[in-house]
């Protein structure tokens, strides 16, 4: 049984409570113990056999007093509650995604087998080169039952015994060339249908061709089973690699930024309909309370019309929340699958780098050896076009700085050639950059002399590592001179700027005489998008620059603020950016700067103080805490490392042209009508109470139920069902049998006694049938949606 | 026995349960988000993320409410997963309960995240 992700959502949170309850223990052992088992039921109902067994073994420890094996098992509980989400959360998408990998992964492994098929073609005798070949083919196979896809497997594994035939001399010649050619090409074909069921039949033709083969009686291929001719040209065909101009990918990825901030209104319009639906809630427990006050028939009608269609909302919110999860599921694959096309190899950017450097080497007369490491490491183009320069910058400063001329190099003892290391490496989601050099280091007195000759630091107070750091501010020297290349480029304050800029850090450490490390911590990816940057009240504001047309100024004769501005010859509403962030309004609304935006075909102007233009911005989520403001799509930082918001033009547009707000909600429900909505049929759906502790099993049951067309309430424990069993009429009551207050025994118990009530129809659930007796039916744990509903429908035909 | 750390908030102590605590940093750049409910100071930039910094002042009702400002210390918290931020006057001490002076109050985060949640939803939509 897999977990929804809601309902996984749910489950965790509620065993978390649980697993905090048990193993806290200052709680009392009989709520420890009732804790554990809770958990075990819940777990159990989820189909976590797992974790259900795990909360077992807590439970019975604990009653036995073993508090070491329930402390074990307690982190047993968590550490499969830590795998409860992405286990729930396998997916089509996922599938696809590892398909998608699949593919790359055997196009290269083809590639490969095709280049080393050629070379033997030409020199037989190499035996390393059918090692390679069996290595690749065995590789493949692999791969391919890794994912599950047997048509390919089958194939490779066919392949690699006419290879192991080739290799011990038994097999040889041109005819068995082409046809291992055409075997490959065969392949090739069949690697992107390799789930589809053609593939088969595609398999089954490429394995005949090469058990013949195997067979030693040749068999040239002749069915038309491959659809990939064997030319050598077509060979070459393949290997052609797509030039993609880099501007397009940025456009892209310019979209899939959209489609983030698309998806977050999406996702805030689902959190509103939960707060709607929450209210409504509310409206109609007092409609409830109004019912049992009066118990007028009309208003009993109302009230179940009105669960009718909270219901139905419910569903409906819920099946949005879910569209609205697909939607993040296929932004993320976009997202990765650009990013990835985007990946670059670190060494390009080492490549990029020496040659400037060749020629600083020359003009400072000093000579070093450039060592690089890590450059198979992979980094997003975004990231490696804002970082070279930093980088060339850093490289600058070692040899100016750093490595000491020659001579002196000597005296000290080190060799007469510089080194300076370039490395990276990959850590997690970044990726760290050195730049060392083994010269003179900072002179942290040099750096405090210039510290102190600002006016910065007065005291001596700072140890000489925070002098060190200091070299980061602007206006600091660690030299005295100005000089070639000191005084021109950008200093250390733009490099960290720049690496703040894209979400990274930088740090340094020296040694006197034995050199300087800085050491960079880039992002592996990055979410840059264009924004158009402005100020408003002394604060910065982006808005995504897709959306900004012109940035301009009121042209007013009078210096009232006009509510329409001319633009194109059209006239379009002007919003008060200054109002709606509360910052001062100018007093005079002649040559106030304006931004005219256009989202969603409809345009507006908005007024700032002053326009800063397009940058390209890291986009960063605002948390889900700050979501529900919907003025803001976002937030970036600054190269100070100062948040800056990014406002969203959708609710630019809806301040602009109020009409298309939403109507102002209130919270309270309007008065029913004296004329209720004419149902067009009579709604008489069986109305469904489900007691249980369990907020996961509840929510479990009633979306089980609420699929099957009922009225669902729910009770928290029996006393709770008992009091909502003498307000409401019910059809039929799901309940637990182990509950605080009010077990469910005693509930039916007490229900079986009851004049009104006793003719309901009960269903208890439990993983003991113990207890059960007076019910009208048994469900044991876990309850399965189809089996639940059965013996509703039998209970209700009663 | 409980950890806390003890903080002043204008004239008053408070203390906070140390499992909540996952770092204290300085105050460099608050931005102000406006149409948030006073509840929000602003938000700060820790380490690349957005965190929000929240007024244990305005929740606990303390008059004489001023903005955090460069400098101040901010106390990093985790609470359940929400990553928030408390703009403090002064951090005291680190202590076990037994050793604080029993009339400082122990702040309730969870509380404190509840209520700006409540307001900021409230707050949705208010001015758009």
């Amino acid at each position: 049984m897999e977990l929804e992700p809601e309902l996984a959502e749910i489950f965790v949170d509620e065993a978390r409570g649980h697993v905090a309850v048990v193993a806290d223990a200052a709680q009392s052992r009989q709520a420890r113990l009732s804790a554990a088992r809770t958990l075990a039921t819940a777990a159990g109902l989820c189909g976590l056999g797992e974790l259900k067994a795990a909360a077992e073994l807590t439970a019975e420890s604990i009653a036995a007093l073993d508090e070491a094996t329930a402390a074990a098992a307690v982190r047993t509980i968590e550490a499969l509650l830590a795998s409860v989400t992405p286990a729930a959360a396998v997916t089509d998408v996922e599938l696809g995604e590892l398909l998608a990998g699949f593919r790359e992964e055997a196009g290269e492994h083809l590639d490969a087998l095709q280049a080393a098929l050629l070379a033997l073609e030409k020199e037989p005798g190499r035996r390393e080169l059918v090692d390679e070949l069996l290595r690749k083919a065995h590789t493949l196979k692999g791969s391919a039952s890794m994912v599950g896809l047997p048509p390919i497997s089958e194939t490779a594994h066919a392949l690699e015994s006419v290879l192991v035939l080739i290799r011990s001399g038994a097999l040889g010649g041109e005819g068995v060339f082409d046809a291992l050619h055409a075997a490959l090409d065969g392949l090739r074909a069949l690697v992107p249908v390799g789930h589809r069921p053609e593939a088969t039949e595609l398999a089954r033709g490429l394995r005949a061709d090469l058990d013949a083969l195997r067979r030693g009686a040749l068999r040239l291929p002749t069915q038309p089973v491959r659809p990939v001719v064997d030319t050598g040209r077509r060979r070459e065909d393949q290997a052609i690699v797509l030039r993609v101009d880099p501007a397009r990918l940025d456009q892209l990825m310019d979209g899939v930024g959209e489609l983030v901030f698309d998806r977050t209104r999406i996702e805030r319009r689902v959190g509103e309909i939960r707060n709607i639906l929450r209210d409504l809630a509310k409206a109609r427990s007092g409609l409830r309370s109004l019912f049992r006050a009066h118990k007028l028939p009309r208003l009993g009608e109302l009230e179940e019309a009105f669960a009718v269609h909270v219901a139905e909302l419910g569903r409906a919110g819920s099946a949005l929340l879910e569209d609205a999860d697909a939607l993040r599921r296929t932004t993320r694959m976009l997202q990765n699958g650009l990013t990835q096309v985007r990946m670059m190899k670190v060494s390009w950017l080492f490549q990029r780098v020496a040659r400037p450097l060749r020629d600083l080497e020359r003009l400072e007369g000093k000579r070093v050896s450039v060592v690089t490491s890590g450059g198979e490491v992979e980094l997003d183009k975004a990231v490696v076009e804002k970082v070279t320069d930093p980088l060339l910058q850093l490289l600058r400063n070692a040899l100016a700085h750093g490595v000491e001329p020659a001579a002196t190099r000597l005296a000290l003892g080190k060799p007469a050639e510089g080194t300076i290391t370039l490395s990276a490496r990959h850590e997690g989601e970044s990726v760290f950059l050195e730049v060392a050099d083994d010269g003179a280091g900072i002179d942290a007195g040099k750096v405090r002399a210039s510290l102190v000759a600002s006016g910065r630091l007065s005291a001596s107070a700072a140890t000489d590592e925070q002098i060190i750091a200091a070299i980061f501010e602007p206006g600091v020297s660690t030299r005295d001179e100005v000089d070639e290349l000191a005084g021109r480029g950008v200093g250390l304050d733009v490099v960290r700027e720049t690496i703040a800029g894209l979400g990274g850090e930088i740090s340094v450490s020296s040694i006197p005489r034995q050199g300087t490390r800085f050491t960079l911590r880039l992002p592996l990816t990055t979410a840059i998008s264009q924004a158009f940057l402005f100020k408003v009240g002394g604060q910065v504001y982006a808005l995504p620059n897709v959306h900004v047309i012109e940035a301009t100024t009121i042209e007013s004769s009078t210096p009232a603020m006009p509510p329409l501005l001319p633009h194109r010859g059209q006239a379009v509403p002007l919003v008060s950016l200054h109002l709606l962030l509360g910052a001062l309004a100018p007093t005079d609304a002649r040559r106030v700067p304006v931004l005219v935006l256009e989202f969603a075909g409809r345009r507006l102007a908005a007024t700032c103080d002053k326009v800063i233009g397009p940058r390209e911005i890291v986009v960063k989520s605002l948390g889900p805490l700050l979501a529900p403001l919907g003025l803001y799509a976002g937030a970036t930082i600054s190269g100070s490392g100062k948040v800056q918001l990014i406002l969203d033009p959708a609710t630019l547009v809806q301040a602009a042209y109020p009409a298309s707000a939403p109507t102002g909600e209130t919270g309270v429900f309007p008065p029913v009508a004296a004329e209720p909505p004419a149902p067009a049929e009579p709604q008489t759906r069986p109305r469904i109470l489900v007691a249980d502790d369990s907020r996961s099993v509840r929510d479990a049951l009633a979306r089980m139920l609420a699929a099957g067309g009922y009225v669902v309430d729910q009770a928290i424990d029996g006393q709770d069902a008992w009091d909502m069993l003498q307000e409401m009429r019910y059809d039929v009551l799901v309940t637990d049998l182990e509950m605080p207050r009010l077990g469910g025994e005693e509930l039916v118990a007490r229900l079986r006694a009851d004049a009104t009530l006793g003719t309901i129809g009960v269903i208890a659930i439990s993983s003991r049938k113990e207890g059960a007796g007076s019910a009208d039916a048994f469900i044991a744990k876990p309850v399965l949606a189809k089996q639940l509903v059965r013996e509703i429908e039998r209970l209700l035909r009663r | 026995m409980k950890n806390v750390l003890v903080f002043a908030l204008g004239d008053e102590r408070h203390a906070l349960e140390l499992r909540w605590v996952r770092e204290i940093f300085t105050l460099v750049s608050l931005t102000p988000v406006p149409t948030a409910p006073p509840i929000l100071d602003g938000v700060v930039n820790f380490k690349g993320a957005i965190v929000p910094v929240l007024s244990l002042r305005v929740h606990l009702g303390q008059p004489g409410r001023r903005p955090p400002l460069p400098g101040d210390a901010l106390v990093l918290l985790d609470v359940d997963g929400t990553r928030v931020a408390l703009a403090v006057d002064r951090i005291d001490a680190v202590t076990s309960q037994a050793d604080a002076d029993q009339a400082v109050p122990l702040a309730d985060p969870a509380a404190l995240v509840a209520a700006a949640r409540q307001q900021i939803e409230g707050a949705r939509g208010a001015r758009a």
